[in-house]
């Protein structure tokens, strides 16, 4: 059963009440005895905004043709998390990494998407969904301000053979697929910026997992990543310490890596330790859904249990040989239930950083599409 | 001044209406010791500003409870008043059925999150609210609200799997030594 099923599931029966008679007679009471005000001047108009949500997490997808996605399977003999694996190569990117400069403030530029099978008459074909950018600036330095924005990513067909489908469905301009518990319809049409309430949070703060005890929920700020060991060591224990499987750990810190002003040196750190995670192996060379070159390291999903769908898959956490995050995917390995008819290698969905960067002004969200 | 009968029959039907759902949120945000007096203040507020009053109502209705839990109550009787319905949650769940250990071990696994994730993921899932009703409460665009979820949903899960059985933790644990080693 998926997450967000079982949560429904597990909503407590009571906690709707009706009021007496006598509560509601206070209530009605007590509110009527009050002037109605004017209405509000409204502000600027709202802009409609054209992002489709999934309603459930979720993030989206591209093709292994489309993309040129070419993670192979496992290497067969070598064993998972024994810091040797293909660790030549992130041992590299991490020394270029340690070499980046800072800045004021912090932007990270993401993309989401989901893979999703359109049905039709005259053949299914695979799209990419519930395609998101978003770009959110926040200054390092507590009052210094935080802006999120987000926009609507065009949806398409993934490979050729799914856009020849599509083109034999009679080309539709938009797409309506199941989506966990309810159909979503997903545009051709790409969306424009909006932001959140403009400065909702005073920034200092960063979303970041890796410090080893529960009390951060409230985020860190930059000096206390500033004076995290970058030992990777201590940081694999860091890692540890919070619960889940190993995908889910790797997807931490793929999350660490686009949420939080992490410093060259952590970032190089947190690369060395990487490898050295239970259940993590090297998958080599991959190309992301940006089309960009990368070295990735994975991770399984379990094979069975409440978080297993009905098919085999992986979460992969890729970097440039130069350093930089790319991002994470979520891969098919064994087809299955919803991706029966899909071949391994088929990115389920991803969240890759687009531009995370420091920047000494405030930084704007780029007009151009990312793909 | 909106004052005629007419306003006031539909300010009473919205009321009998809206009372449970507005009612289920401010239980599932502070507890039902002080859900009541939520609920109420909520309605004072939507009367005085039943010009603004928008179609559908329920997401704008919500946002001003959760205003009026953030301005009106001191943190501290809210997580007091929220910790004996976390714990009224997962001693209450009925001893009965297939599903009693998930669902108990889901809400031992949401009473274990943050405040923010708790909400982002029971308006969806409790209170029957779409992501872009939800993001209207929580007053965020739909992108901010979709990567909150998705943020809030992770953590869950990751809380579940701590809550995986016994025998199936030992063998993980075993794995997690060898292969560590």
């Amino acid at each position: 059963m998926k997450i967000m099923d079982a949560l429904a599931a597990a909503r407590p029966a009571d906690l709707e009440a009706t009021p007496d008679a006598d509560r509601r007679y206070r209530d009605l009471e007590k509110a009527l005895a009050q002037p109605v005000e004017s209405p509000r001047r409204r502000g600027r108009p709202v802009r409609r905004l054209a992002i489709g949500v999934v309603a459930v997490g979720a993030a989206a997808a591209v093709t292994v043709a489309l993309t040129g996605h070419q993670s192979g399977t496992p290497t067969p003999g070598k064993t998972p998390g024994d810091g040797k694996v293909g660790g030549e190569p992130i041992m590299l990117a991490a020394d270029k990494a340690e070499a980046q400069p800072l800045g004021r403030y912090w932007t990270s530029d993401t993309v989401w998407g989901q893979s999703y099978i359109v049905s039709a008459k005259t053949g299914n074909y695979a799209i990419t969904g519930a395609g998101w950018e978003t770009f959110e600036w926040t200054a390092v330095k507590a009052g210094g301000g935080n802006l999120f924005y987000g926009r609507d990513l065009p949806a398409r067909p993934q490979t050729p053979e799914d856009k020849a489908a599509w083109r034999k469905a009679g080309s539709p301009s938009s797409f309506r697929v199941w989506s966990n518990d309810h159909y979503q319809t997903y545009s051709r049409a790409a969306g424009s910026w909006s932001a959140d309430h403009p400065q909702a949070k005073p920034g200092g703060r960063f979303e970041f997992s890796g410090m080893g005890d529960e009390s951060r929920a409230d985020g860190v700020t930059f000096d206390q990543l500033r004076h995290l060991s970058t030992d990777p060591d201590q940081l694999r224990q860091n890692y540890l310490q919070s619960p889940g499987n190993p995908a889910q750990r790797l997807l931490s810190v793929s999350e660490d890596l686009m949420s939080a002003p992490v410093p060259p040196k952590l970032r190089a750190g947190i690369m060395r330790m990487i490898p050295r995670l239970p259940g993590v192996y090297s998958v080599g060379t991959v190309t992301d859904p940006l089309r960009r070159k990368g070295i990735a390291f994975a991770a399984d999903w379990p094979a069975s249990g409440p978080l297993n769908h009905g098919y085999g898959s992986r979460t992969e956490i890729v970097f440039s040989p130069d350093g930089e995050f790319l991002g994470s995917e979520d891969v098919l390995t064994k087809p299955g239930g919803e991706y029966a008819k899909q071949r391994p290698g088929f990115v389920i969905n991803y969240h890759v950083a687009r531009g995370s960067a420091w920047r000494d002004k405030k930084p704007s969200p780029p007009a151009k599409l990312p793909f | 001044m909106v004052t005629d009968a007419d306003a006031v029959g539909r300010f009473t039907a919205l009321y009998d209406e809206l009372y449970p759902r507005v009612h289920a949120y401010a239980v599932s945000r502070t507890g039902r010791t002080l859900a009541e007096e939520v609920t109420s203040e909520t309605f004072c507020v939507v009367w005085r500003r039943f010009h603004d009053l928008p179609d559908p109502p329920l997401p704008w209705i919500l946002g001003i409870a959760r205003n009026v839990l953030r301005e009106n109550y001191r943190a501290k009787a809210r997580e007091d008043s929220l910790a004996a319905e976390l714990r009224h949650w997962t001693s209450s769940v009925p001893d009965i059925g297939e599903d009693v250990q998930e669902r108990a071990s889901v809400l031992r696994a949401l009473a274990a999150l943050s405040d923010a994730d708790r909400e982002l993921l029971t308006l969806v899932a409790w209170h029957g609210l779409s992501t872009d009703e939800a993001a209207k409460v929580i007053g965020c665009s739909r992108a901010a609200y979709f990567v909150r979820l998705h943020r809030a949903r992770k953590r869950l899960e990751r809380a579940m799997t701590d809550e995986t059985p016994a025998p199936v933790r030992r063998q993980a644990t075993a794995y997690r030594t060898e292969t560590t080693r």
